[in-house]
């Protein structure tokens, strides 16, 4: 990487780079070349393959890789499906329609916004953008929230992704449905009642460029996918870890107890931020835990969890995100325990 | 992670995908149903790492001056929407190479003995009742699904294997137990995530073979005495008369 040091002829273009901001062009940024880095590492794990066959031949570290890599691959096509179609529905409908569309008293509103998170699949890296946006098309707080936890929840690719995942309990699919969806309309609802609108800094909207809708839909469904099949991967890696290497009795003991298996599979779902199409090949890992302590966390995953909380106190402040994101929390667990011990 | 490395990224997990959905590898993690939409995400995924890298090509080839987006003053603004990343791509995507090194590096072949030996002892449980009659004998003996042998060795009222001659296919899965070994075989709810090992108790004169050798077996089923209830951590046993070994199938997991 050579230092240009010539002198500048004084076109346009050299006067215009004069005035603006002091930052090298990129070949000249002092960064990874992550390309090129990404590229080694591939080359090279294809290269040294033959030699480093027998590193790997532990069978602990055999089977913690195909759990690993078998919950990865089954939601690699339930997480490509949900970018797709919610890139393509930020790109096609028309900002502003569901601001117009809601009903102007609370008690109508938040139910509807909920149940238009049914219809239009949203990533968790949407829904919040999408909240902001609503909130500042004028839609009421309350209903622009209850949308913003439920469309990422009870979406139809979450419920086919849920039925794929259970086979032959589609108890667990309704389950996760309802509970969500009375979780979404709790907190909008308490939200209204004790929620004050100080609380809500300016909401800044996500800039997505694209000239062309073609532009934004492939720059909305990429980045979506890099962040939640990042996640994903975390994910996977602690279902495995936890499958393999986490003594047997230990998993047992907190399984167990249903307290215990709540608490932990709900403080696990906001710790691993998985996205909501593929949260439940997450949970399929989680053999030894009961049915309703999965569902808090199916139920409490896409409602809070740390991505969420960044992207909330980027968007709407830390006065709203210190309270929202417990009030949901605590919603979101009692709502499941309470759906599960009913229905499962 | 600059637009050229997020369109890299996405081409690799594309072709992985695409890999995994025209061949049989993709049988060692998930039901074969999903080799469909895995092709399809392949492609899809293709398609969006190609447009991320030649729009990155074009930019690049067009005007040097740097693309960030500036205020009125000539400072740059970061178009951080607070969820780790600013103009470029977010760092946790990074994670997205571990399943990559993992099929590369390590090939993780199919659930085996490592695995059986972590689930608890108890056989799963069926809510079939009753049994239809065994299918006709193939060669001198009726081909059986390990659960299916299992299931009516346990639950069977009318003990239809009394005596019939039957084949199983499984892996080695303990050689340490007394009176032979066990041979199991893995069925899946979803996907290799969950499997859950079906075992079957091997009376054999022979020695056991090595953990995870894949067998054929020919046999009997062992009966017990009718008064015994089988408690569910029973382990039906095989009395063995023939025994080849086979390489691995194709189709590891049972449906």
């Amino acid at each position: 990487m050579s230092v240009d040091t010539s002198p500048q002829p004084e076109t346009p273009t050299a006067v215009a780079r004069a005035r603006a901001p002091q930052r090298p062009p990129a070949h000249q940024r002092r960064e990874l070349p992550t390309l090129e880095l990404l590229a080694l590492v591939l080359v090279l794990a294809v290269a040294l393959r033959p030699r480093l066959e027998g590193l790997f031949d532990q069978p602990a570290l055999q089977t913690w890789s195909t759990i690993f890599v078998s919950i990865s691959v089954q939601a690699l096509p339930f997480l490509t499906l949900g970018v797709v179609v919610s890139g393509a529905i930020a790109a096609l409908l028309p900002p502003g329609w569901l601001a117009r569309v809601l009903p102007k008293r609370a008690i109508a509103a938040v139910p509807t916004a909920s149940l238009a998170g049914a219809v239009l699949p949203g990533c968790e890296c949407g829904s919040v953008p999408i909240a902001g946006r609503l909130t500042a098309q004028g839609a009421m707080p309350a209903a622009a929230l209850a949308f913003m936890l439920a469309a990422p929840a009870i979406n139809p690719v979450v419920m086919v992704a849920t039925a794929v995942a259970f086979p032959g309990q589609p108890l667990m699919v309704l389950a996760r449905f309802v509970a969500s969806f009375i979780t979404a309309v709790l907190v909008g609802l308490v939200w209204h009642r004790v929620g004050r609108d100080a609380w809500i800094e300016r909401a800044r909207s996500r800039v997505v460029e694209g000239a062309t809708r073609w532009a934004s839909f492939t720059a909305t469904a990429r980045h979506d996918f890099l962040h939640a099949g990042g996640w994903l991967v975390l994910g996977a890696v602690t279902a495995a870890t936890l499958q393999t290497f986490v003594p047997r009795g230990v998993l047992d003991t907190v399984a167990g107890s249903e307290v215990a298996a709540i608490a932990a599979l709900g403080i696990l779902a906001v710790v691993l931020a998985i996205c909501s199409e593929a949260d439940a090949f997450v949970a399929v890992g989680l053999s030894q835990f009961s049915l309703t302590s999965r569902l808090v966390f199916l139920v409490v995953g896409p409602a809070v969890d740390i991505k969420l909380i960044a992207l909330q106190l980027g968007t709407f402040g830390r006065p709203f995100t210190l309270r929202f994101a417990p009030l949901t929390f605590f919603i979101a667990v009692a709502v499941a325990t309470v759906v599960g011990r009913m229905v499962l | 992670m600059d637009e050229r490395t997020q369109g890299a990224m996405l081409l690799a997990v594309g072709g992985v995908a695409l890999r995994l959905g025209l061949t049989d590898a993709a049988l060692a993690y998930v039901k074969a149903g999903l080799q469909i939409p895995l092709t399809v995400t392949g492609v899809i995924l293709l398609v969006l790492g190609a447009n991320a890298v030649l729009r990155a090509f074009r930019e690049s080839d067009s005007s040097a001056l740097d693309h960030a987006p500036v205020d009125a003053e000539g400072h740059a603004v970061t178009l951080d929407d607070g969820h780790g990343h600013g103009l470029n791509g977010p760092t946790v995507a990074w994670l997205l190479i571990l399943p990559l090194l993992a099929l590369l590096l390590i090939a993780p072949p199919p659930l085996g003995s490592f695995a059986a030996a972590r689930q608890s002892d108890t056989q799963p449980v069926t809510t079939q009742s009753s049994y239809p009659p065994l299918d006709p004998p193939v060669d001198g003996a009726v081909n059986l699904k390990f659960s299916e042998f299992v299931f009516r060795a346990l639950y069977d009222p009318d003990r239809s294997l009394e005596g019939q001659r039957v084949r199983l296919v499984g892996f080695v899965s303990a050689t340490d137990t007394p009176g032979g070994y066990e041979v199991s075989r893995f069925i899946l709810s979803c996907c290799a995530a969950d499997g859950q090992a079906i075992t079957v108790a091997v009376a054999d004169s022979q020695a056991a073979p090595p953990l995870d050798t894949w067998l054929e077996l020919e046999g009997t089923w062992d009966a017990p005495p009718e008064a015994d209830a089988p408690e569910t951590t029973t382990r039906p046993t095989l009395r063995v008369e023939k025994r080849t070994e086979i390489p691995a199938p194709t189709q590891p997991y049972e449906a």
